[in-house]
């Protein structure tokens, strides 16, 4: 046998493929070619899955909303070197990242000459838009659809406002400026924490914490604070109403499912086909209607793109047996029999 | 249009159900650093890791289905033994003792916890990051498919290039993907990498050996 190709070179043959096959359908020659080549060597199956796997993953690209810009995470990346790379890295490899870093330190430094007086920033999605927004301290802030938040830093203080929609926020440590978000009258207080807060239109507000710990205050002068432990929820009914935050524990794995919408995704175990045509309903102007009330019972489960209800309307309706008509804002689905 | 659907019909032969990549992602790819660590550890002579890896993923490329699967990563760890064992068989160059000490399948069994579980912690903000450091026109090209959603041949109109010219920079940008998941979700310098990759191998060759 002649020399034995190395797995590097499996691999980048691998990618070569993935991108033939996602620039446009195979001819009858490329699909020859393909099966040639998978023949060739047993390895080959396995760097194509992982090639395929991978390109499944940077598909939640699009979840990065048109706003992304590559720039904010090379500076991020570059200027704030986390302690698990290791400061002493030669230079060859580096010096572009270094270069960039000069350069966004100086971004930065005439940032802060001309804004010295910080004004609000507002950022908003629309219907069955997801964005990621990297704010300046290295905290992130990602928008679920129809969402509007307005982010302010001050000296002693990292304000963010949630008007409506749903946040996931993580914030680095700064013990000199609290994180605080303001929802309704409410206040969210962190210092290092993932968290998600939900102010939607028909049901109470809600506060998940996914990591680390954060402090609710009923109102802007409310001295007494709820803790808040990772995984749980507390449920904030309007603010009229005194002392009634209910806390309770959320499962990390339902906690996961609840936040698939970070990658643009709905994660469904078990809910009812109503719970899931209603969950949609958040993310396009298509609405699902479930006109059989036995099939809105039906249980889900699955991994579905969230805004798309017409491919989720198309999969249920496969393992339902249920018939599917579409007019312009709706998706009707009935059973066959 | 009758051979359109026979080509199709063949490509989904040889490309399996549609699911898999997406099962693969999930179960499969969020255990490969430890896989790799696992089989760093073994004391075999001029076992070739990212040989191993790739046929064990083959052998879950090629299996006729897997959601009978009750521990994807159990049953990984299973698959990359008995490859590392069959090498060592065939090799015939290592004792019974060290035959032995394999035959003995020490996969770490602690359970993933549902955060580990996922591809990595913070998905988004970590594909917006590897994204950034993509050299160039690679990273132009791959923002305006991935984030953008547009096609190859429409990017190739808008950034002026050819259409084939595309096709490199998007395969580029997926290896540039995959190889900083293979150091762990940490974008590194492209160097630096290469350097990494010569060490791993035991026998003397180097990743920058000529290809095809």
């Amino acid at each position: 046998m002649a020399e034995r190709e190395t797995s590097q070179s499996v691999d980048r043959a691998a990618a070569d493929w993935v991108a033939r096959l996602d620039r446009a359908p195979l001819s009858d020659e490329d699909i020859e070619q393909l099966e040639q080549w998978l023949a060739g060597d047993p390895r080959r199956h396995g760097a194509l899955l992982r090639a395929r796997a991978m390109w499944d993953y940077s598909d939640m690209g699009s979840a990065l909303g048109p706003q992304y810009d590559p720039a904010s995470f090379e500076r991020k990346t570059s200027q704030i070197p986390e302690e698990k790379s290791p400061p002493q890295v030669t230079g060859r490899g580096r010096r572009p990242l270094a270069w960039l870093g000069a350069m966004a330190a100086s971004v930065i430094l005439t940032l802060s000459l001309t804004l010295t007086v910080e004004m609000p920033k507002a950022y908003a999605t629309t219907l069955g838009q997801i964005q990621l927004v990297p704010l300046d301290d290295g905290s992130t802030i990602t928008l679920n659809t129809a969402t509007e938040v307005s982010v302010q830093y001050q000296d002693r203080q990292r304000r963010v406002r949630l008007s409506h929609g749903e946040a996931y926020f993580e914030v680095t440590a700064d013990p000199n400026r609290p994180f605080v978000v303001e929802v309704d009258e409410r206040r969210v207080h962190a210092s290092k924490a993932a968290f998600v807060v939900r102010k939607l239109a028909d049901t109470h507000t809600e506060v998940i914490v996914q990591s680390g710990h954060i402090e609710l205050s009923a109102s802007p002068d409310d001295a007494a604070r709820t803790t808040l432990a990772a995984n749980s929820r507390a449920s904030l009914p309007p603010s009229a109403v005194k002392g009634n935050i209910l806390v309770d524990r959320i499962a990390p794995d339902q906690l996961l499912r609840d936040l698939a919408w970070r990658q643009g995704k709905l994660a469904f175990q078990g809910e009812t086909l109503a719970m899931a045509a209603s969950a949609f309903a958040r993310y396009s102007d298509v609405h699902i209607v479930v006109a059989d009330p036995a099939l809105a019972r039906e249980p889900v489960t699955g991994l579905f793109v969230a805004n798309d209800p017409a491919g989720f309307s198309r999969a249920v309706a496969q393992v339902f047996d249920a018939k599917l008509e579409r007019t312009e804002t709706e998706i009707v689905l009935t059973r066959t029999y | 249009m009758q051979d359109r659907t026979k080509a199709n019909e063949k490509l989904a032969t040889l490309l399996g159900d549609a699911e898999r990549p997406h099962w693969f992602l999930r179960h499969i790819l969020p255990h490969e650093a430890m896989l790799r660590r696992w089989l760093a550890r073994k004391r075999a002579p001029d076992l070739d890791i990212d040989d191993i890896i790739q046929e064990s993923y083959a052998v879950l490329a090629k299996r006729e289905r897997v959601d009978d699967i009750v521990d994807p990563r159990a049953y990984l760890f299973q698959v990359a033994h008995s490859l590392v064992v069959r090498n060592i068989r065939r090799a015939r160059i290592v004792s019974i003792q060290a035959v032995d000490d394999l035959e003995l399948c020490d996969y770490p069994d602690e359970a993933p916890t549902p955060e580990q579980n996922a591809i990595a912690r913070d998905e988004l903000q970590r594909l917006a990051e590897v994204i950034a450091t993509m050299p160039g026109q690679t990273r132009e090209a791959f923002i305006l498919r991935r984030v953008r959603g547009m096609r190859q041949r429409d990017i190739a109109a808008r950034m002026g290039l050819s259409e084939s010219t595309v096709e490199k920079h998007i395969a580029r940008g997926l290896r540039w993907l995959a190889d900083w998941f293979v150091d762990g979700g940490k974008p590194v310098a492209e160097t630096s990498k290469k350097m990494r990759r010569k060490q791993r191998r035991p026998d003397g060759r180097t990743g920058n050996q000529p290809e095809r």
